[in-house]
């Protein structure tokens, strides 16, 4: 089978092909394309153009133009005009804002900024700028072409208000921006200032919303708020500062003094006063009637009048001077200049009829002239320091008529200046003033400042600082220096010790004793007196005894003592006898060791001198020593008598008296005396002894020695005590100015404190010592 | 050579068979359904070429807003930048990046219009008498079909940037109108190079002049 032998009517490729299903594909997508198409250019608004200077942050595709910050178009494309004299920015327009967009429109570029109001635009930091448009909800005629405004319009979109148009003699302050403030709250703003045509003022376009603009009527008085106002006057001083804002930034204040105002219409243009003042007194015054243009010369140069100053008329304002020119008095010849002064009044004011004529106001004005209406210069204000210009009627002024200058003005005749009041006085005061001594004064002024500058200049007064300084670190070096510290711990020690011992004196017993021992050893040196007192007579008594002795009939007594010599030696060789030579050699003993004793305790002699009370015993021993002598003589008269007698006489007298002794150791009991003899001797041996062993004497000489310096020692301390006590005194007084001046708290001063109270203890203590002994010296010696 | 080598092919066609595309199962010519699985046979699909062109035209078509429209929507602080593919190719270059603005130039560009250009060729060639070697042919064709899928690897990196990239207003990226556009493009020429019968390559073969 060959391709030849298929049979044909399977061939289907033979028959027309059919249109495939798929070309339903490549047509949707025409057709979509073509819809999709078609409604984007049958979506698109219209494209508009607007100028700006330059094009700040304006980017195609990005850039928005916003309603009412409704995104209603977009920014395609960014361009010049022709000779690059601005930026062209063509903007697609929604369809649905295209028609409002009128003539009347406005465009402006909406940007971050920054100023004393705030920081606006905030959103567009990040997003970018955008375009604002404005424009009213009528359909007007349709515009393609803008110029975009610099700044955003006074109102913004969706703000209901009155602009009125303020009239200033100058912007000042006043910004775009600045509020509109009444009573102190912001109701409105106010547009850039611009130029009135003629360029002589300045107009302010403001806006005040909605609700606040009813309180404007024509009887609105506006004035600017711009900083602040200080006005010194007889009322005292005032400030007066609306807001901090419109310190800072300016503003525009206002208000309706009179009622009865008419409400106003959009575009009303206001006079803009400097001050609330002026707006008041200008409302109040009231506008309206004719204003007249007068002037008046004054021969002399006048006060200072400056333009714009106010004119009175009976204490009124009626008008202000508009113009102030030198001019040569015409009637005088002499050259002199005088001012002529231009001013306006309101005639209705000046209670002139409102609805006369020009030639009617110049009638009735002759005849004001005629009855003494002049204008004078017055001063007004606290020191009189204000010129104003015033018309007062000064009947008994020298007659005058009403004359016209060049240009046809009336000028009203001057009248002397009434400011003599306050500036003669001040003038008075000036005279007095200069008529002081100044020179004088301000050369003694001077003689005394170069006396203070030569002595400042001294160079005595100025090493005065450095000693001063070297004085102040040598006492401080002092005052840190350890050994103060340690010299008023001495003192502290010191006294306190001295404290402790006067204490121990006072309480302790040797004092008491000593005290006692004294008392009784008064008695015994009386005593003592006493005995010395009788020594003479008992040396008299002796040499009497003496004498009689050298009578004595020796030798008798010779016989006497042979007799007895030879009883003696009966006696003596009786054993008795023999048993008394040493009792009797004992008693000698004793008796010498006694005198050894008695012959001691007489060299001791310091008892003498010692006890002051027992120093004519002292004397008297003197003296019976000077009489020992005598007493010699008379016993070496005795014995040289005595050699002088018979031995045998003697020896008879001795016979006999031994016959004596012989009888009366012959006499019954003769033998006995021995015995009692001994006895005695041996007890007056031990009383001896005892008085010998016992030391009385010696105890009794150290006991008066020792005391005697005690006293003495005492006695010189008592009389230093009083002295003492003073010093004591005087050096707690001075420690304690001495720690007053010091620093409370430090080391120091605590030792010193601690010092000044052991002292003050240790003065009270020697004190009421003092004062013990003093009441009751007893105390010394019997204790308290 | 190339002549020798087209005299011995012999298609199928030739010789009164048909083979089914679905199981190879041959059979012969002006059967209706094969006789293994059934399938519809076709020697030749006469609306082949129709489809071709119809789907080539509706990839054009598409191609022309996906390159005309934004493909990425970038919003970055409020700022939103708006990229089409060639821009976007020209800011990664602009960057430096190199090799990523190539990728993305190759599959997005070179691609897409090598297909539309080699498939319309083809289509053109097939219907009609031609000298060329249908084996060359035959290796575009197969070089499209694979070859055509990469192209949509752009429409992935935009899946992939706007699925990863939403931060709110530090940085978001959305797909653009291009996106929509670019992907149908690329599906429309798929389609286009599907529907193409490789088959019809062999009919038209006609001796070199040189026979």
């Amino acid at each position: 089978m060959t391709d030849q032998d298929l049979p044909s009517p399977e061939l289907r490729q033979t028959r027309l092909p059919t249109l495939s299903w798929v070309w339903l594909m490549p047509l949707a997508a025409v057709i979509i394309s073509g819809v999709v198409v078609w409604q984007t250019f049958a979506d698109q608004g219209p494209v508009i153009t607007l100028e700006f200077p330059s094009a700040s942050g304006i980017e195609a595709g990005q850039t928005a133009l916003r309603y009412r910050d409704v995104q209603v178009g977009l920014v395609e494309r960014v361009g010049f005009s022709e000779g690059l004299a601005a930026v062209e920015v063509d903007i697609r327009v929604d369809k649905s804002v295209a028609p409002y967009l009128d003539t009347e429109a406005e465009f402006w570029l909406v940007e971050p900024e920054v100023s004393v109001r705030g920081i606006t635009g905030l959103e567009t930091v990040l997003t970018g700028v955008f375009i604002e448009g404005l424009w009213d909800q009528v359909i007007g005629i349709p515009a393609i072409r803008f110029e975009a405004r610099e700044s955003a319009p006074l109102a913004l979109p969706g703000e209901d208000g009155t602009r009125v148009t303020l009239v200033a003699p100058s912007a000042g302050q006043l910004a775009a921006g600045s509020p509109v403030l009444f009573r102190g709250i912001e109701v409105g703003r106010l547009d850039e200032p611009v130029f009135s045509d003629s360029g002589s003022f300045v107009l302010v376009d403001a806006f005040i919303q909605a609700p606040f603009d009813q309180r404007i009527t024509t009887t609105t008085r506006f004035w600017d708020a711009s900083g602040f106002s200080v006005s010194l006057s007889t009322e005292g001083l005032s400030l007066n500062l609306d807001s901090l804002a419109s310190l800072v930034e300016g503003g525009v204040s206002f208000g309706t003094f009179v009622t009865g105002g008419a409400r106003v219409e959009d575009g009303t243009q206001f006079d803009l006063f400097d001050s609330e003042s002026h707006a008041r007194d200008n409302a109040l015054e009231g506008e309206g009637g004719t204003e007249l243009d007068l002037a008046v010369f004054f021969p002399e140069i006048a006060a200072p009048i400056t333009v714009g100053t106010p004119v009175r008329y009976q204490g009124f304002r009626v008008g202000q001077v508009t113009d102030i020119i030198g001019q040569v008095d015409a009637e005088s010849f002499d050259g002199r200049v005088g001012v002529l002064i231009s001013f306006t009044v309101n005639l209705r004011r000046l209670g002139f009829p409102g609805d006369a004529d020009n030639e009617a106001h110049r009638e009735e004005l002759t005849r004001r002239v005629r009855d003494g209406l002049r204008a004078r210069i017055t001063s007004v204000g606290l020191l009189a320091q204000t010129q104003e210009l015033e018309l007062a009627v000064l009947p008994e002024s020298p007659r005058a008529d009403l004359e016209f200058d060049a240009s046809g003005v009336p000028l009203i005749p001057p009248a002397p200046s009434a400011t003599t009041d306050g500036g003669s006085g001040i003038d008075d005061l000036m005279d007095r003033m200069a008529s002081l001594p100044v020179e004088e004064l301000f050369e003694s002024v001077i003689d005394v400042l170069d006396g203070v500058a030569r002595l400042v200049r001294s160079p005595a007064l100025q090493q005065v600082p450095e000693n001063t300084n070297a004085l102040l670190v040598d006492a401080r070096t002092l005052l840190s220096d350890a050994e103060l510290d340690q010299a008023l711990a001495d003192v502290r020690t010191a006294t306190a010790a001295l404290s402790g011992l006067v204490k121990d004196v006072a309480s302790s017993d040797g004092v008491a004793a000593l005290l006692t021992a004294l008392e009784q050893s008064d008695p015994i040196a009386r005593d003592l007196e006493a005995f010395a007192a009788t020594l003479p007579g008992l040396s008299d008594d002796l040499v009497a005894i003496t004498a009689r002795l050298a009578q004595f009939p020796v030798e008798t007594l010779g016989e006497d003592l042979r007799t007895a010599l030879a009883t003696a030696n009966a006696i003596l060789s009786d054993p008795a006898i023999a048993r008394i030579a040493p009792s009797v050699a004992a008693n000698l003993t004793t008796l010498e060791a006694l005198l050894t004793d008695l012959e001691a305790q007489k060299l001791g002699d310091g008892l003498s001198s010692t006890i002051s009370a027992i120093n004519e015993t002292a004397a008297d021993l003197q003296a019976t020593s000077a009489q020992l002598p005598g007493v010699l003589n008379s016993v070496d008269a005795l014995i040289s008598g005595a050699a002088e007698v018979d031995l045998a006489t003697l020896s008879m007298s001795l016979d006999s008296v031994l016959q004596g002794v012989s009888s009366v150791v012959s006499a019954p009991g003769a033998e006995d005396l021995p015995d009692s003899l001994n006895a005695a001797l041996t007890e007056f041996a031990a009383v001896m002894a005892e008085l010998n062993g016992a030391g009385a004497v010696d105890s009794l000489t150290s006991t008066l020695a020792s005391a005697d310096q005690t006293l003495a020692a005492i006695e010189s301390a008592a009389a230093e005590l009083p002295a003492l006590v003073s010093r004591l005194d005087a050096l707690t007084v001075s420690i304690a100015s001495a720690a007053a001046s010091y620093d409370e708290g430090s080391p120091l001063y605590s030792s010193l404190l601690r010092a000044m109270r052991d002292v003050a203890q240790t003065s009270e203590a020697f004190r009421s010592l003092a004062r013990t002994i003093e009441r009751n010296p007893n105390s010394l010696l019997t204790g308290r | 050579m190339d002549h020798a080598r087209r005299q011995r092919i012999t298609t199928a066609y030739a010789r009164g068979q048909v083979v089914c595309r679905s199981c190879g199962q041959v059979a012969e010519l002006g059967q209706d359904r094969c006789n293994r699985c059934f399938a519809k046979l076709v020697s030749r699909d006469p609306q082949s070429l129709q489809k071709v062109w119809a789907w080539w035209i509706a990839g054009i078509i598409a191609y022309i807003p996906a390159n005309l429209y934004p493909m990425l929507l970038t919003t970055t602080f409020f700022h939103t930048s708006e990229s089409t593919i060639v821009g976007g190719v020209v800011e990664l270059l602009d960057h430096g990046a190199y090799g990523v603005g190539a990728i993305v130039f190759f599959a997005s560009v070179v691609i897409p219009v090598g297909k539309f250009i080699v498939i319309a060729w083809l289509a053109f060639m097939v219907s009609r008498p031609h000298k060329h070697d249908p084996h060359r042919l035959l290796l575009f064709y197969e070089v499209v079909e694979f070859i055509g899928r990469w192209s949509m690897i752009d429409v992935f990196v935009v899946a992939i940037l706007t699925a990863l990239v939403q931060f709110n207003v530090i940085a978001t990226i959305n797909p653009g109108i291009a996106a929509v556009c670019f992907a149908l493009s690329v599906i429309f020429t798929m389609l286009a190079a599907q529907s193409f019968d490789s088959r019809l390559i062999w009919d038209q073969t006609q001796p070199d002049a040189h026979d």
